[in-house]
C-alpha cells in the first residue's frame, strides 16, 4: 500500500515537471517567435518537410475516410432520413470534425516523429550543445522554426483532406448508394456554413502546434543515445495523439454550444 | 581570465569532480591530461555552462558564471569557441554551413562572405574542396578538423579543445598542435586543452595538470614533464599499468 502510494506519488511529481518543462518551452517559443524573420529560410524547409511527407498519406486516408463514413451513414440513416440529407450529413462530420482529426493523426505519426527523432539525434550527438555554446538559441533555432510550420501547414494539409474526402464521399454515393450527384452536392451545400470550415482549420492549427511542440519537446529531452531517440520518438507520437484528441473534445466544447 | 575554485559534480551519486581548482592566465594554454573517464569533458563543459556545478565557483573574467542567467551567458559565449570530443557537426548542414553558422547568426556578413571566411578557416586546417560536401560524406579525422575550423570560426578570445588531435594521423595532428600554437602566439588566445596525447600536450601546453579522482594533480610545464616528481603523472605518461593508480589489473 504504502509502495503504491509512493510510486502514484512519483509519477505526480513526474508529470508535474514535465507540465512544467513543457509550458517553459512554450513559453520560450512566444518570446522567441521574432525568429521566424531572421530564419525564413528554415520554417520554408520545415513546412515543406511537413508538406512533403505526409501528403501523400493524407490523400489515401482521406479517400477511405471520406468513402466509408458515406458507406455507415448511408446504412444508419436508411429508412429514417431520405437520402438527400446523405450530403448533409456526411459533409459535415467531414469539414469539422474527421479531416481535421485524421490529418493530425497522420501527421503526428510522421512528422511529430520525424521531429522528436531528428532533434533527438542532434541532442545525444551534442549538437544542441553546440549550438549553445555558439550563442545560438535552441528554441530559436529549431524549435520555433518547425512550430510555425505546423501551425501553417495542418490547416492547408486539412484543406487537401476536405476535398479529397468529399471527393471519396461523393464517389461511393453516387457509384454504390444510387444517390446521384446532384442529389449529394445539394444536400452538402443545405446547411453548409463557411463558419464550419473554418472551425474545422482552426481545430488543424492548434493540433499543428500540439504536434511540432510534442515532437520539438521530446526530442530535445533525449536523454541516452540511439534507445533514447526511439524512445522519444515513440513517446512524441502517443503524447502527440493522445492530446489531439483530448484538445478536440475541448474545442467541441468551446465552439459548439449546445 | 579562467578560475575554477573548488568545483564538485556528481552524477547520480558518482562522483566527477571533486574540490577541483584551476587558474588559467589571459593568452597561455593550459593542458588537462588525465585517464578515460576522470571527467575531463565534463570540467570542460562546466567552463561554458553546459553543466552546472552542484558547488564551487567558476569565474571568467572574474565574473561568476554560475549565477548567470541565459542572456548573460548568450553574451558571455560569444568570446568562446569549443571543440568537442567528438566533433557535434551539424549533420543537416553541409561543411561551410557548419563553420559559417555563427557568423551567419550573429553578424551582418552576406553569405558568400561567410563562405569565403569559412573557406579560410578550412584552409587553416588542412581541408581544401569539403565546403559543399555533408558530415556524413567526412572520415572522422576529417569532422574533427572542420568541427576545429568552426571552433575558431569568429576569432574568439578563449578556446576549449576537447582532444583536438585523437583521430588524426601524427602528421595532421602535429599541423592542429601548430595551428594551437599559433593561436595562442599570434592571437594571444587563452585555451584549456584535454588530450591523452603526450606529444600534444607538451607541444601546446605552457602548463600541463592531471586530472585525477576530481582533483587537479601536479603542476607541469613541457620542460619538466619529464622529470616529474609527480608519481601519478609519471605512470601517466609512461603508460605503465602499473603503479599509484590502481588500473584493476592486479585483482583479475
Ligand atoms: N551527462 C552525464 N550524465 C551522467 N554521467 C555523466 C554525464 N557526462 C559524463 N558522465 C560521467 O562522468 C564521468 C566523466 O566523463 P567525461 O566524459 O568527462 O570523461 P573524460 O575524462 O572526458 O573521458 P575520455 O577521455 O574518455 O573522454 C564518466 O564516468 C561519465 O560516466
Ligand atoms: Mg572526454
Amino acid at each position: 500500500m504504502g509502495g503504491l502510494v509512493s510510486l502514484l506519488g512519483h509519477y505526480l511529481v513526474v508529470g508535474v515537471h514535465a507540465v512544467g518543462r513543457f509550458t517553459l518551452l512554450l513559453g520560450a517559443v512566444l518570446a522567441n517567435w521574432t525568429a521566424i524573420f531572421k530564419s525564413r529560410g528554415r520554417v520554408a524547409e520545415q513546412m515543406a518537410f511537413v508538406g512533403v511527407t505526409s501528403l501523400p498519406l493524407i490523400i489515401l486516408t482521406s479517400i477511405f475516410v471520406g468513402a466509408v463514413t458515406t458507406w455507415q451513414t448511408a446504412y444508419q440513416i436508411k429508412n429514417y432520413v431520405p437520402m438527400r440529407y446523405l450530403g448533409t450529413a456526411v459533409g459535415r462530420a467531414i469539414v469539422i470534425e474527421l479531416a481535421p482529426v485524421l490529418t493530425a493523426l497522420v501527421v503526428a505519426g510522421r512528422v511529430g516523429a520525424g521531429m522528436a527523432a531528428e532533434l533527438g539525434s542532434m541532442k545525444v550527438t551534442e549538437q544542441v550543445d553546440a549550438l549553445e555554446t555558439m550563442a545560438i538559441n535552441p528554441v530559436r533555432f529549431l524549435v520555433v522554426p518547425r512550430v510555425v510550420a505546423g501551425l501553417i501547414m495542418l490547416p492547408i494539409l486539412t484543406i487537401f483532406a476536405d476535398l479529397i474526402a468529399i471527393g471519396g464521399a461523393l464517389g461511393v454515393s453516387v457509384m454504390f448508394l444510387g444517390v446521384p450527384q446532384e442529389t449529394f452536392i445539394s444536400g452538402f451545400k443545405l446547411f453548409f456554413k463557411i463558419s464550419d470550415l473554418f472551425a474545422g482549420l482552426l481545430k488543424a492549427s492548434i493540433f499543428g502546434l500540439i504536434i511540432s511542440l510534442v515532437g520539438c519537446y521530446q526530442g530535445l529531452g533525449t536523454t541516452g543515445g540511439a534507445e533514447g531517440v526511439g524512445r522519444s520518438t515513440t513517446r512524441a507520437v502517443v503524447v502527440a495523439s493522445v492530446s489531439i484528441l483530448i484538445a478536440d473534445y475541448l474545442v467541441a466544447v468551446l465552439l459548439f454550444r449546445q | 581570465m579562467i578560475d575554477l575554485i573548488g568545483l564538485r559534480k556528481s552524477f547520480d551519486g558518482q562522483k566527477v569532480l571533486e574540490d577541483c581548482s584551476l587558474h588559467v592566465e589571459r593568452g597561455e594554454t593550459v593542458v588537462i591530461i588525465g585517464r578515460s573517464g576522470t571527467g575531463k569533458s565534463v570540467l570542460l563543459k562546466h567552463l561554458v555552462g553546459l553543466m552546472q556545478p552542484d558547488s564551487g565557483q567558476v569565474l571568467i573574467n572574474g565574473e561568476n558564471t554560475v549565477e548567470f542567467n541565459q542572456d548573460e551567458w548568450q553574451q558571455a559565449r560569444t568570446q568562446f569557441g569549443m571543440l568537442f570530443q567528438n566533433a557535434a557537426l551539424f549533420d543537416s548542414m553541409p561543411v561551410w554551413d557548419n563553420v559559417g553558422l555563427g557568423l551567419l547568426e550573429h553578424t551582418r556578413l552576406k553569405r558568400h562572405e561567410v563562405y569565403e571566411i569559412a573557406q579560410r578557416k578550412l584552409e587553416l586546417v588542412g581541408l581544401t574542396d569539403v565546403e559543399e560536401k555533408m558530415p556524413a560524406q567526412l572520415s572522422g579525422g576529417m569532422k574533427k578538423r572542420v568541427a576545429l575550423a568552426r571552433a575558431i570560426a569568429r576569432d574568439p578570445e578563449i578556446i576549449l579543445y576537447d582532444e583536438p588531435t585523437a583521430g588524426l594521423d601524427p602528421i595532421t595532428g602535429d599541423m592542429i598542435n601548430e595551428l594551437i600554437v599559433r593561436l595562442r602566439d599570434r592571437l594571444r588566445i587563452t585555451a584549456v586543452a584535454v588530450t591523452h596525447d603526450i606529444a600534444s600536450a607538451r607541444k601546446i601546453g605552457d602548463r600541463i595538470y592531471m586530472l585525477h579522482d576530481g582533483k587537479m594533480v601536479g603542476e607541469e610545464t613541457p620542460a619538466s614533464l619529464d622529470q616529474t616528481d609527480n608519481p601519478y603523472i609519471r605512470q601517466f605518461i609512461r603508460g605503465e599499468a602499473h603503479g599509484p593508480i590502481d588500473t584493476g589489473l592486479a585483482t583479475v
